[in-house]
């Protein structure tokens, strides 16, 4: 096996540092609803690689490196773009006051309106990633790369699985933040959910959520 | 696992996976020829079939998933125009929300579904209560929120 030079190390510990960014950055989506000290977006991956992890399991068809490397990487541009809620971005002292209204809208849109800012989107997030991985050796960062499109554009299983996946922590994680403070809606949380699971595990997954914390309803 | 599920594909969904697996084929034939794989990232190169040069068993794998979907695969059709006020796969919907909102997206088949480019799968709860509803409908999902949907419009296009 070939021995890795300095400047691999060099440049795997650049990446590591500036992808460890990730650790202090908010999640836009709790930070415009103003949950206090909510998860940070590498809590976000943690919790979504491992649901990937313990409900991919069930499902032998999908490969499961490439699931979990995937779920590392569907975020990581995040450290040049900051945390993209389409169609929201910077978060403003404005946006915290009018959070909650503006979660009431979200995410409904006419459908060219929900392409153009998927476009938008996609193109500002490739960009941020090819940025960030620019210093890693070639192999590694194509896989980083093709991981990402594979993701975005759910042209896989273990991509259109983890699109779903990916809903469904972030419901887990509202309807917690919704016990510690009622005032929260999380109802476009729910709506968004019915609107992109279709897999029967997260289907499954789903009436155990509402079994859980929705005994009465 | 692989079954006898049929999958319902709009013709440029077909073609996609007709290039896809084209494009694994090919990656299969140069892998037993020991051509060493082209490292260089193209944007047009599907990213599916690129992550699978390393490895063979992965690739004949998805290769059999796609056979099975080229084998079941039902073609999306636009119906007879006098169906054509109620949503079926294809159909484009407009929907009218709480407050007047207006959400819409095209109801697909599961391999095409991305909710965020406005398609969403026919085997979504949304998709599923919205199949075969009307012009004007209403309808109403209660577990565990309520989410009330009135049927605005539903188009189905020609191309």
């Amino acid at each position: 096996m070939k021995k890795k030079t300095k400047t691999d190390f060099k440049n795997i510990l650049d990446f590591i540092i500036k992808a460890g960014k990730l650790k202090k950055m908010p999640r836009t989506i709790w930070s415009l609803m103003g949950v206090k000290d909510s998860e940070k977006i590498s809590g976000h991956i943690f919790s979504l690689t491992l649901m990937a992890w313990a409900l991919g399991k069930e499902d032998k068809s999908l490969n499961m490196e490439k699931l979990l490397k995937m779920s590392l990487c569907h975020e990581m541009a995040a450290v040049y773009t900051e945390d993209l809620i389409t169609p929201y971005r910077k978060v403003s002292p404005k946006d915290i006051q009018e959070g909650k209204k503006i979660f009431e809208k979200w995410p409904r849109l006419f459908q060219k309106e929900k392409q153009k800012k998927f476009k938008q989107d996609y193109k500002k997030e490739r960009k941020a990633l090819k940025k960030l991985t620019k210093n890693l050796n070639q192999p590694l960062r194509e896989e980083m790369l093709n991981l990402f499109d594979e993701y975005k554009t759910l042209s896989g299983p273990e991509a259109r699985f983890l699109n779903q996946l990916n809903v469904l922590v972030v419901l887990l994680e509202g309807i917690q933040y919704k016990k510690e403070d009622p005032s929260i809606s999380i109802d476009f949380l729910w709506e968004w959910t019915y609107e992109k699971c279709d897999n029967w595990l997260c289907l499954d997954f789903i009436e155990e959520l509402k079994k859980r914390f929705y005994k009465n309803k | 696992m692989i079954g006898e599920k049929k999958f319902y594909l709009t013709k440029k969904g077909l073609e996609k996976i007709k290039k896809q697996y084209e494009e694994l084929k090919k990656t299969k034939f140069s892998k037993i020829r020991g051509e060493a794989p082209n490292i260089l990232h193209s944007e047009d190169l599907n990213p599916e079939y690129l992550s699978f040069r390393e490895d063979m068993g992965l690739l004949e794998r998805r290769m059999a998933e796609l056979e099975n979907v080229l084998k079941n695969v039902e073609l999306i059709k636009i119906p007879p125009k006098k169906e054509r006020n109620i949503v079926g796969l294809g159909a484009t919907v407009t929907l009218e929300e709480r407050g007047g909102q207006i959400n819409e997206f095209t109801v697909v088949g599961t391999l095409e579904a991305n909710p965020g480019q406005g398609k969403i799968s026919s085997e979504s709860p949304v998709g599923k209560v919205l199949l075969g509803q009307k012009i004007g409908s209403e309808v109403i999902m209660n577990s565990p929120v309520r989410i009330a949907y009135k049927i605005k419009k539903v188009k189905y296009h020609l191309s």
